[in-house]
């Protein structure tokens, strides 16, 4: 992939994940020269997944909401020009929550009435509280900056939360609910994002999870799809790819001219830089008054997310319930335990169906950079208890999947170059980043910076761009 | 305290914790725009402010309404008169 590097180009991109590469495509449609810069031997890591025996396992991104035509998904895929058919998963079930406690089986259909008629009848003691709940999830999506840029115009300041908000979803969930099961079936969800119901701000979750109530949507044929349409968009628009191609510095010789080294000692000019590589990893390569020094520090010891540990199999036939997208076992005090150890499952649109079990675990590089016989010892028994509850809870399952490979929040760190699933954790103790630096011309973007997820690092993206875009009219410094 | 207190109390508070000229602290000056301040920026606003006025901040949902001095002037007013 990689050609000659030129002396100097418009737009230098550090970090080949979703947000990085949106980034790429918008400063190209504007006729900007980019380049993109990835460590790693392939663009998108993440995304891209793997592939045993023949079958495909997604590792990034499985569903979504917001992925419609007019919603803010659909919306940013037309502008970068990509060529992506979405289709909604299952709308009579997309999670199928089985209800440990009561031996009941919650299937999560997609649209507001059916959703509160199902949930009454399963809680009729909470019906106020349903409707309640539901309204105040719906007000937040409509509101919301970041999934409505696209319809209505908004203050720089306003697409980028200034402040916390201290609100957490416990605190809201508490509020509206007695039934603890119920509680804990409407906070699952928070294994999404990788922070505890206790911690996440009630707002990013309406953001990330409270979109799914509308419909929940999957990339039809599965991120390689997807990772092969953005490659052509980047090859059309004239993005120069680099792989294998680790940035180390970022020196800033003016306002309009920057230095980006690289481990081989290479080097690319640039005049706006667009870091999407995680923050910590930022902040050692960037020049020392891209922050101050306090806030460096901030970053430095911000939290991250929970970690993955994920067990990957296929299905030798499929389930009785085929339409089946996700699923997962609750029990009524896993919102109690902020849903510690808590497990889902994925299964692929494809034949044969590629399933793809996943624990939430410790994602504290300690618990995983462990001597390598320590390190070995440790996946197999994560392995063998998420095989031994999928036999306890799911006989049918575990009957018929042939296990394939197993992902530890170490494996992830060698693609993506950290731990915890979702980069910096979004908590209400914790302010957000934002894509501006101190250095005019020197931005961030990615999901630490407006929300986790596919869709939240997309819209880091745009954001961003849109700001640039602002301050380029304007006459101001900024780009 | 009066207001005049106020608005000097603040902006001698962010002044020196952020290093800012006197000419920009106007009114109508935004924190994200003029100021250049930014998210991690407000985390030090808040605990500088707490420190100089001796009132809690964090717990209130209406801080996340803050765009320019004037309305944290309004806010701290508000605070302050109620304690």
């Amino acid at each position: 992939m990689n050609g000659e590097l030129k002396e100097k180009y418009d737009v230098a991109v550090i970090g080949s994940g979703i947000s990085g590469l949106t980034s790429a495509l918008l400063c190209a449609k504007k006729g900007k020269t980019v380049a993109v810069f990835e460590q790693s031997g392939i663009i998108a890591p993440l995304l891209s997944g793997f592939s045993r025996n023949g079958v495909h396992f997604d590792t990034g991104f499985h569903y979504s909401g917001v992925l419609g035509q007019d919603e803010v998904g659909g919306y940013m895929f037309r502008q970068l020009g990509l060529d992506i058919a979405v289709e909604p998963c299952d709308s009579d079930g997309y999670d199928e929550m089985h209800l440990l406690s009561s031996g009941r089986t919650f299937k999560m259909p997609s649209g507001r009435a059916r959703l509160e008629q199902k949930l009454t009848e399963f809680f009729p003691q909470e019906k106020e509280g349903i409707k309640k709940y539901l309204d105040l999830t719906q007000n937040i999506i409509n509101g919301v900056p970041f999934l409505n840029f696209h319809k209505k115009s908004f203050a720089d300041e306003e697409l980028f939360r200034f402040f916390d908000d201290k609100k957490t979803l416990s605190d809201v969930l508490n509020e509206h609910f007695k039934s603890e099961e119920l509680k804990s079936l409407f906070s699952f969800s928070s294994v999404l994002y990788g922070t505890p119901p206790s911690e996440i701000a009630f707002l990013l979750h309406c953001c990330c999870s409270g979109i799914m109530f509308d419909s929940a949507w999957k990339i039809k044929g599965g991120m390689k799809v997807f990772v092969e349409a953005l490659k052509k968009a980047l090859r059309d628009a004239g993005v120069e790819i680099f792989t294998n191609k680790k940035a180390q510095s970022i020196t800033v010789e003016n306002a309009d001219l920057k230095t980006v080294g690289f481990a081989d000692g290479s080097k690319a000019q640039c005049r706006i830089c667009i870091s999407s590589i995680h923050p910590k990893e930022f902040i050692k390569i960037a020049p020392q008054e891209s922050y101050r020094d306090k806030n460096s520090q901030r970053i430095m010891n911000m939290r991250e997310t929970e970690g993955f540990f994920a067990l990957y199999g296929i299905l030798k036939e499929p389930l009785q319930s085929e339409a089946i997208n996700n699923a997962a076992f609750v029990n009524f005090d896993d919102f109690k335990k902020d849903h510690k150890d808590f497990m889902y499952i994925n299964f692929s649109g494809s034949r044969p169906q590629a399933v793809c079990a996943v624990l939430s675990v410790d994602s504290d590089e300690k618990s995983w950079n462990l001597c390598e016989k320590d390190y070995q010892e440790k996946k197999k028994r994560v392995g063998e208890k998420i095989k031994a509850a999928l036999r306890l809870n799911w006989p049918e399952l575990a009957e018929k999947i042939i296990y394939a490979d197993s992902a530890t929040p170490r494996t992830f760190k060698k693609y993506v170059n950290y731990y915890g699933s979702y980069g910096i954790m979004h908590s209400v103790g914790q302010a957000n980043i934002l894509p501006l630096t101190k250095i005019p011309g020197l931005f961030v973007v990615g999901q630490a910076v407006v929300a986790p997820g596919l869709v939240g690092a997309m819209v880091s993206s745009f954001l961003l761009d849109k700001m640039m875009q602002r301050h380029e009219k304007g006459g101001q410094a900024v780009a | 305290m009066t207001r005049e207190e106020i608005v000097k109390t603040v902006n001698d508070a962010l002044m020196k914790e952020f290093e800012l000229p006197e000419d920009k602290m106007k009114p109508e000056a935004n924190f994200f725009a003029d100021l250049g301040l930014d998210s991690l920026d407000a985390v030090d606003m808040v605990i500088v402010l707490e420190q100089a006025f001796k009132v809690k901040l964090r717990a209130n949902y209406q801080v996340g309404k803050i765009i320019t001095l004037n309305d944290l002037y309004n806010y701290i007013e508000e605070l302050t008169n109620k304690n």
